[in-house]
């Protein structure tokens, strides 16, 4: 990587909540709050847990386009304006998107009263990009990222790397997934929604509970304040093993890790702490413990998943774990895995039960998804690296 | 970006599923049994451009699309919301638009970085660039890019999102894929350029302030102009236009067929094609043949 790209602004809406400080004090807290979703729509007498947006701040529109765009534009225009952005700046900006569900909710609604809609009238997985172009002004290009659960991971990797090489000045990099049915009911049918309590890397873990969200985050050569994270490097790597499970052995989770930190240019003892992937399922958290000891033998640096907070937001939780873990850092912790009670001696790996106080660092995200697709980013904190 | 092998499959849907199957069989020995239309296109475009040659393990896949997954997802949508069953597994895993992609790697055992992306017009073109990322970060030596589209299910579909008549169109279905290495040596030719102008007289002025190697086919997206093609072809010394998609018909990322059959037809030559989107925004690609 040529130069350092800063996070120069960021917002994100969540479970929750859809204020940065506020999601920050919840984490903090240990607060979550999990909603039932009935699956009446396919005549079933149960429910399901889901993360939801919380109603007052999703968005007071019934209208489902509307309430989609509510959410997208009013995070977008967070994060413009934490980065401090003018309206030169803005319209030099790139749009980097990820989502697995794309614009499917919108669709869905209209499912209810009729058929062929889709084939009828798509207009595309690039549409929404291309609005968010026309809404903030923006004359640089866009790029839709559908790569599953690694979407905006995806998008946050290529963007840095186009920024850093100088092909684009900046870039707004965003991931959002909102509720749709395609995936809650999709997910239910492979069974791998568990009920509560989610529990990442337990040894009594049943599945994952899925969430929506929206995360924004405004990349730079130049960062906004001292303490804003930057990206060092990442990689992206593709495990042929199944279309849905990885490896359990962690070979390719292992080399797109060890990619990344290449890329990085840095060394695994350099790694502070780990966000993984961490979704709950049984092979998921097999896969990625056995890849976290395959790259840092018996040093595995302090483990936590964000997922028992928010949700598996699926293709949006790239970038939104992301701000959620280096926000939280840059407040002085890095929160547990709630959940986590009883030790896999399978897994090897015990996450953090407690909070850990740390403040600046170099630190290893880790995103996977169905189709194989591995992603891992290494970020840190001006402190840690001097000044760039 | 060097060009080292291409392959096409283009043509009108035909109904029965089998068909592709039969055709991707000639080039796998992987059985697809759940496989969709949309990943059976994507391998029947892919292995053609790869077949008899060697790969590294680590060549990448940039799948680009517009619509990916159409079919399977309308399927789902009707389970949920019509027949009030859960969608059947292997039709939501489907839905996924990179199940294609990594399709694609686990027939050819590639284990290299592993896209789907797309950008409305531009999505063969954004591919492009990202790839030429990860070849100058050094991430990716060879990758396979391909532009992969259903055909519209209606002329209604095309319609409503071109704002003009579909009986003009002749619609089809589309994997067009390239073999890229950072390597030039056996290369049919090379990537030249890929330019984005936020309008006409900014394509014009980049035009003519550069040489373009051997004779020149000026290539065309479907959103442009009568007008605006015709500004292309006078701005373009010894040029003349390639009409891909009266040849072939048209699918929404197209380009990938423009470049793959410039390849075949006009050794020597070099294709400038200029595409534009709903915004009014103009990519330029240069290729460049041996």
């Amino acid at each position: 990587m040529k130069d350092k790209v800063h996070i120069r602004g960021k917002a994100a809406h969540c479970a929750l909540g859809d204020d940065i400080d506020a999601i920050v004090t919840a984490m903090r807290e240990q607060r979550v709050s999990l909603s039932d979703m009935p699956l009446t729509l396919i005549n079933m007498d149960y429910s399901r847990p889901y993360f939801r947006l919380s109603a007052s701040s999703a968005g007071a529109s019934t209208d489902m386009e509307t309430r989609f765009y509510d959410v997208l534009y009013r995070v977008i225009e967070k994060a413009i304006r934490d980065a401090g952005l003018s309206s030169q700046e803005t319209e030099r900006m790139a749009i980097f998107f990820g989502s697995t569900s794309i614009d499917i909710p919108i669709y869905e609604e209209h499912y209810r009263n009729a058929q062929h809609v889709l084939s009828q009238s798509a207009s595309g997985y690039g549409n929404i990009a291309s609005e968010i172009t026309k809404r903030f002004h923006t004359g640089a290009a866009s790029y839709t990222f559908t790569t599953a659960c690694t979407s905006s991971a995806n998008a946050f990797l290529y963007a840095a790397a186009m920024i850093s090489q100088g092909f684009i000045e900046r870039a707004l990099v965003v991931g959002y997934d909102l509720f749709s049915h395609i995936g809650f009911c999709g997910f239910e049918a492979l069974k791998l929604i568990t009920a509560p309590p989610y529990r990442p890397f337990d040894k009594n873990r049943q599945g994952i509970i899925m969430g929506e969200g929206c995360g924004a985050v405004v990349l730079d050569k130049a960062g906004g304040s001292p303490d804003d994270f930057y990206f060092l490097g990442g990689a992206n790597a593709c495990d042929t093993h199944s279309v849905t499970t990885h490896d359990p052995q962690g070979a390719a989770i292992a080399k797109v890790m060890r990619a990344a930190l290449m890329q990085a240019g840095v060394d695994a003892q350099a790694i502070e702490a780990v966000k993984a992937h961490a979704t709950g399922s049984y092979h998921n958290d097999l896969t990625e413990c056995n890849g976290l000891k395959q790259v840092f033998g018996s040093q595995i640096p302090p483990v936590t998943g964000l997922k028992p907070f928010i949700g598996h937001t699926v293709g949006a939780c790239g970038v939104i774990e992301m701000i959620l873990f280096s926000e939280a850092i840059k407040a002085g912790f890095i929160p547990p895995t709630l959940g986590y009670e009883i030790h896999d001696e399978e897994l090897a790996v015990a996450p953090l039960t407690q909070a850990l106080a740390i403040k600046t660092g170099t630190f290893l995200l880790n995103y996977f998804g169905f189709g194989g697709n591995c992603v891992s980013l290494v970020i840190a904190n001006q402190k840690s690296f001097g000044n760039p | 970006m060097y060009i080292h092998s291409f392959g096409r499959f283009v043509g009108h849907p035909v109904e029965d599923i089998k068909y592709y199957k039969q055709d991707v069989s000639q080039y796998t020995q992987l059985h697809f049994r759940r496989a969709n239309r949309f990943v059976l296109l994507s391998l029947a475009g892919a292995c053609r451009c790869v077949h008899g040659r060697g790969i590294g393990k680590d060549t990448g896949v940039y799948l680009t699309t517009e619509n990916g997954n159409l079919g399977d997802t309308e399927a789902v949508l009707d389970q949920i919301f019509h027949q009030h069953q859960f969608p059947m597994p292997y039709n939501f895993i489907n839905t996924m638009s990179n199940t294609a992609s990594f399709y694609v790697a686990q027939s050819l055992e590639l284990f290299g970085r592993n896209l789907t992306l797309s950008s409305k017009q531009f999505s063969f073109e954004r591919g492009l660039e990202l790839l030429r990322s990860d070849q100058l970060c050094g991430a990716v030596k060879e990758a396979l890019i391909g532009g992969v589209d259903e055909a519209y299910f209606s002329g209604q579909q095309f319609a409503t999102k071109f704002e003009r008549n579909a009986d003009t169109i002749d619609m089809v279905e589309g994997s067009c894929w390239l073999l890229i290495k950072d390597r030039e040596e056996g290369a049919l030719g090379r990537v030249a350029a890929i330019e984005t102008f936020a309008n006409m007289s900014q394509v014009l002025s980049w035009m003519k302030a550069r040489a373009f190697q051997g004779p020149v086919q000026a290539g065309f997206g479907l959103l442009m102009s009568a007008p605006e093609k015709q500004a292309i072809i006078v701005a373009l010394p010894h040029s003349s236009p390639f009409d891909y998609i009266s040849d072939y018909g048209y699918y929404d990322s197209a380009t990938a067929c423009g470049v793959t059959a410039f390849l075949e037809r006009y050794q020597g030559n070099c294709l400038v094609h200029v595409n534009k989107d709903f915004l009014g925004q103009f990519v330029v690609l240069v290729i460049e043949q041996r």
